[in-house]
């Protein structure tokens, strides 16, 4: 599926890039080093999607001469196969059945630890910076201050209803 | 059928039937049990569509020779 969104991707740039004198394939076979074969998109293709149950071309291009006289047999009466030749004849249709294209993968535990391992190597590239990198902390960090602000603060009757100094007691001279 | 399957609805039991017989025509038994199985997933979450549907073709089923994907296997793997 990446494979082909990838053909896809590129040869739509690719078409969009030239004056269109040139296929695709032929300048993937002129540059001689590209990684995929040019999907060609003009021709029926075959894909297992859940939404188009019959694709434009059948699966298997090449039939074994068994596959040819399956296919013979085909013509006559269904009830003279068994179960295995249906299943031969579906597979020669078909790449997936449908179960097989709805399973789930586990690409999503790859993805979550791929997030979480760039989050701790983020960590600790934070780390080191606070260690090394940064200026030390203005002075009005310091304790000392801070008591002073807070000190400030409760003389000035900061948001005396709801807010910072409501919650001081004046009386008592502690925080309520 | 694609654009079949492409509507928002489980078609009804004629529809298959009709297109079921138009495999037999095309002597493509692989594409009527494609058909069973697009149809089984149209009906999502609700269970009970299908069996009721292969009740329904049962008798088509049993003409055409047409076998489900359950009796060959292919709803599991």
């Amino acid at each position: 599926m990446l494979r082909l969104t990838a053909g896809r991707v590129g040869s739509l740039v690719a078409r969009r890039a030239t004056v269109a004198l040139t296929t695709s394939s032929a300048r993937m076979a002129s540059h001689g080093h590209e990684v995929s074969e040019a999907v060609d998109m003009s021709k029926p293709m075959y894909w297992d999607r859940r939404e188009i149950p019959l694709p434009d071309k059948r699966y298997k291009d090449i039939l074994t001469p068994a596959d040819k006289s399956l296919k013979e047999k085909e013509k006559g009466p269904w009830g003279q196969l068994s179960n295995e030749e249906k299943l031969t004849l579906y597979r020669l249709s078909f790449c997936q059945t449908y179960p097989e294209m709805k399973q789930s993968s586990s690409e999503w535990k790859t993805v979550v630890a791929g997030v979480l391992y760039c989050l701790g190597l983020t960590g600790l590239v934070i780390i080191w910076q606070t260690a090394y990198v940064s200026p030390p902390a203005p002075r009005t960090f310091d304790a000392e201050w801070q008591a002073k602000q807070v000190k400030r603060m409760l003389d000035m009757r900061v948001s005396p209803i709801e807010g910072f100094a409501a919650k001081w007691d004046y009386e008592k001279g502690q925080w309520k | 059928m694609n654009t079949l399957i492409g509507y928002d609805l489980v078609p009804e039991a004629k529809t298959v039937d009709s297109a079921l017989r138009a495999c037999r025509r095309l002597n493509d038994m692989a594409s009527a049990i494609r058909i069973l199985e697009a149809v089984k997933d149209k009906a999502g979450p609700h269970k009970e569509i299908y069996p009721y549907l292969i009740q329904e073709l049962q008798p088509t089923l049993s003409e055409l020779g047409i076998s489900t994907p359950e009796q060959l296997g292919m709803d599991k793997f």
